[in-house]
């Protein structure tokens, strides 16, 4: 009690501590990070749905319905992300510059590249007759970037985990054109993450026979999103495994003996019964429950994919690292204003999204 | 624990300006535009101008690219960039301010919802909800507005926060308020420039000539209300920063440069605008996007040069020097250095040199110390604090003054004037006054040598010149050759400046 008294104290003057309990910013970081994988997921599983499947029905669907909403995706992908990198700051700042700062210019090309990406999906998405083809070669050129996108932040992510690297990139080239030297055991993680985006988008195709007016009860567009998760949780799992196997033997065993083995073991278990449950809704007269419980479990898995994440690089961080030595002085006064604008924040984007997508046309 | 130094071949500050200045002029856009959509849907809804309406769904179609995306990357791109130029400076901001900034990405996302159903919603909504979401868009962005300028304010003038460490101290500074009149002022102005820019293809010319007045006042209002806010963000500013106003100072230029592209501004905005707005198009549009864009670059140009050498002002050097370690310079040991190129001098250049200055680019030192010798350079090194109010304490002691002499003396420029032996002798004499007193000294404006030397002989100053380590601490060792003394004595004691 006498420790969080002192810690809402006003301080002395300016001090580097942190402004606010470790646990909150840590549990802050896992919410918007999920809700950034999300929308991250979606518009990077749809995209590559939209390259790698086939001249089928479900592309020209897809088509009508999925290409509209890339543009906005992307926009709130974007601003998803903002949250999750501003509160890893606070706490993991100094790995999270270092490693960004080795890997400089990689890091740097991300923001062109973003601008570049949205505005090749939205000229894909020009409701002008644009030929099938023409918009294929248009997102071809965006998933590209969404490689380059999430492979770079894939390889910072790692990096900013591994102090060690540091030295010897910097030395070798201090203008920030080193890449990451693990990327034979990272690119699995990145593959596992760019599959379970695949997986997300098939659950967001099911949702979309729930919801979108034009495919509302289309088995095939159902079906197919299911088999999309499926395929999608397959390969991830599969290129998980691999990359758990390919971690350094010290560094595996402290993760399993670590909370964070149970997190994914939980996680493994939602997954698997997503699955199930996609396999049932392919045979069940009334599919919309069995959609609806699989969207939230989805958002659970991610959930604790993020958790996971956080695990293994408290694991890789061992001895840099300890949070019971962070310097905390809670700013109680800007927290509660954050609180506040957050809740009123939500009210007003309810409003808005019920206005939006519940009322009819103007008369 | 330390951080690596991020060496690009751009400078730090252009890079971080290219960025910024980009950003700004669309961010600020963000904010003024939602006003301009909503008053003008209001206008044309009541007037049942279903042309006008037309424009405006167009209208809102090209602020939504251009500020959905590119505002909000390029906003993350100036996040990126502090991160990767300045991340002990960052690492301050973001523990002292997490809080507003999570609070502004609240403001941020309901902006950038809003602004989403505001574009697909023209057809979709009813009237009055269509309105009420572009009200909430403005004042989400406002607000978004409201909050950041809290914290680019307090780099310039941090206030009490100084000694009290509070974050309210910080956020509500001596500039704040002044700062939110001027930047919504900005936003406004911006909102009639884009918009100026969009309407400039409408085919209908009594429509087009309707709109250009509109976007006129969009843009003469707030220009003229900016004139006395700006005054009282000017006198709201510390007199320790408004000292640093001399002439052909950068600051001052960029000042200057903001005043002159503002006032071309209101001129070419009367032409076009009010005067003869039937015939603006595309290109005086441009133009006039232009003279915003200098306006607004001049005006973030100045608040960042304004600035330096401090990051956070009266707290935190650009080196990475806190005000309070001043006292114990020049320390023991030297600088620790966590990451190493290889060569301690390179590695003390990137440490206290690279956050502000590049060896060949902007703010290029190879030329500065061209014709200077090592032992000069390893001199001036701790004394950079007394040059014209613009440099941080060197951090390092002598040793690392040694190594980054040995550094810098490798990779100077060649001397002008053994390069150009022809060249006369008082163009000679200016050079040698420049590279060994123009740091410190003019000879008739700031800490004048005029009075000293004019009425001196060429012995009397050749004395007094190789005496100079005598003088005060502050005063290096003369140690060029006798050329180079026989020019500084004709530059000194001929009194020209």
């Amino acid at each position: 009690m006498n420790t969080i008294f002192q810690s809402i104290i006003a301080t002395a003057g300016p001090s580097m501590s942190i402004p606010g309990p470790y646990f909150l910013f840590t549990l802050l970081h896992w919410l918007t990070l999920t809700l950034h994988f999300i929308a991250m997921n979606f518009l990077f599983g749809g995209v590559m749905l939209m390259v790698l499947s086939k001249k089928s029905a479900y592309r020209r669907i897809l088509f009508s319905e999925n290409l509209k909403a890339f543009p906005s995706a992307m926009a709130t992908t974007i601003t998803l992300g903002v949250a999750p990198l501003l509160f890893l700051q606070v706490i993991y700042g100094k790995f999270f510059y270092s490693a960004s700062i080795v890997t400089g210019w990689n890091w740097f090309w991300l923001i062109p590249v973003v601008i570049v990406v949205y505005y090749l999906l939205y000229a894909a998405s020009l409701k002008k007759k644009i030929a099938d083809s023409a918009r294929i070669k248009l997102l071809i050129f965006a998933l590209i970037g969404l490689v380059y996108i999430s492979f770079t932040f894939t390889m910072l992510s790692d990096l900013a985990s591994k102090p060690y690297l540091w030295s010897e990139l910097y030395l070798s080239s201090p203008a920030g054109c080193s890449l990451n030297p693990s990327w034979g055991q990272t690119i699995f993680r990145w593959a596992h993450a760019v599959t379970g985006a695949l997986a997300v988008a098939g659950i967001i195709i099911q949702l979309y026979t729930l919801f979108v007016a034009k495919v509302r009860g289309n088995r095939d567009l159902l079906n197919f999103g299911g088999r999309m998760f499926l395929l999608g949780t397959l390969k991830a799992t599969l290129f998980a495994i691999i990359y758990l196997i390919t971690l350094e033997p010290m560094v595996l065993r402290n993760f399993l003996a670590s909370p964070g083995m149970h997190v994914m073991v939980t996680a493994i278990v939602i997954n698997m019964i997503i699955a199930w449950l996609v396999y049932k809704t392919s045979t069940s007269s009334n599919p919309r429950p069995l959609v609806l419980i699989n969207a939230v479990l989805t958002f659970l898995a991610i959930f604790l994919m993020v958790m996971t994440r956080h695990y293994l690089r408290l694991v890789y961080l061992e001895g840099e690292f300890d949070q019971a030595a962070l310097d905390t002085t809670t700013q109680v006064g800007p927290l509660v204003m954050f609180l506040l604008t957050f809740v009123v924040g939500l009210i007003v984007l309810f409003w808005m999204l019920k206005s939006y997508f519940g009322k009819p046309k103007q008369s | 624990m330390n951080y690596p130094v991020w060496e690009p071949f751009l400078s730090n500050s252009l890079l971080i300006a290219i960025v910024a200045i980009l950003h700004v002029f669309v961010s600020h856009f963000a904010v003024g535009g939602g006003l301009y959509l909503v008053l003008a849907e209001i206008w044309a809804r009541k007037k049942n101008d279903e042309q006008h309406k037309k424009y405006l769904v167009k209208h809102s179609k090209f602020f939504a690219l251009t500020t959905l995306v590119f505002g909000a990357a390029s906003g993350v791109g100036i996040w990126v960039t502090i991160g990767l130029i300045h991340p002990t400076g960052t690492k301050w901001l973001i523990n002292n301010f997490v809080w507003g900034w999570a609070t502004e990405w609240v403001f941020f996302f309901v902006e950038i919802t809003a602004a989403l159903m505001y574009y697909y919603g023209w057809q979709k909504l009813k009237a009055s909800t269509h309105l009420a979401i572009g009200w909430i868009y403005f004042i989400a962005a406002w607000l978004s507005l409201v909050i950041i300028n809290g914290i680019l304010t307090f780099m310039l003038t941090p206030g009490e926060w100084i000694t009290t460490g509070n974050f309210w101290d910080g956020f509500f500074n001596p500039t704040y308020w002044p700062s939110t009149l001027f930047r919504t002022c900005i936003a406004l102005i911006l909102a009639g420039l884009f918009a100026t820019f969009s309407v400039a293809k409408e085919k209908d010319k009594d429509l087009r000539a309707r709109i250009m007045r509109r976007n006129g006042l969009f843009i003469i209002v707030p220009l003229v209300l900016a004139i006395p806010i700006g005054w009282w963000h000017y006198k709201a500013l510390p007199d320790a920063i408004i000292a640093t106003l001399l002439p052909g100072s950068v600051q001052l230029l960029a000042l200057q440069v903001m005043i002159f592209a503002a006032g071309l501004l209101f001129v070419l905005t009367l032409l076009s605008n009010i005067i003869f707005p039937r015939h603006t198009g595309y290109v005086s549009a441009a133009v006039l996007m232009l003279c915003g864009l200098m306006a607004m670059g001049g005006f973030e140009w100045s608040r960042e040069a304004l600035r330096k050498p401090f990051v956070i002002y009266g707290f935190l050097y650009s080196n990475n020097l806190l005000v309070s370690q001043e006292a114990n310079l020049p320390p023991e040991a030297p600088l620790a250095i966590d990451y190493s190129t290889g060569d301690r001098g390179h590695d003390i250049y990137l440490s206290q040199c690279r956050s502000c200055h590049t060896l060949n680019g902007y703010k290029a030192l190879a030329p500065k110390l061209a014709g200077v010798d090592e032992a000069y350079i390893a001199q001036i090194i701790p004394r950079l604090h007394h040059y014209t109010g613009k440099m941080p304490p060197f951090a390092g002691n002598e040793e690392d003054a040694a190594a980054l002499a040995v550094y810098l003396t490798a990779h100077k420029a060649e001397d002008p004037i053994s390069v150009h032996p022809m060249m006369p002798d008082w163009e000679k004499a200016q050079i040698v006054f420049n590279r060994r007193c123009g740091g410190c000294h003019t000879m008739t404006g700031f800490r004048p040598l005029n009075d000293t030397f004019t009425d001196m002989s060429a012995e009397e100053a050749s004395e007094v010149i190789l005496a100079l380590q005598d003088l005060t601490e502050e005063m290096p060792e003369f140690t060029g050759d006798e050329e180079e003394l026989r020019l500084l004595i004709l530059h000194l004691t001929g009194g020209a400046d």
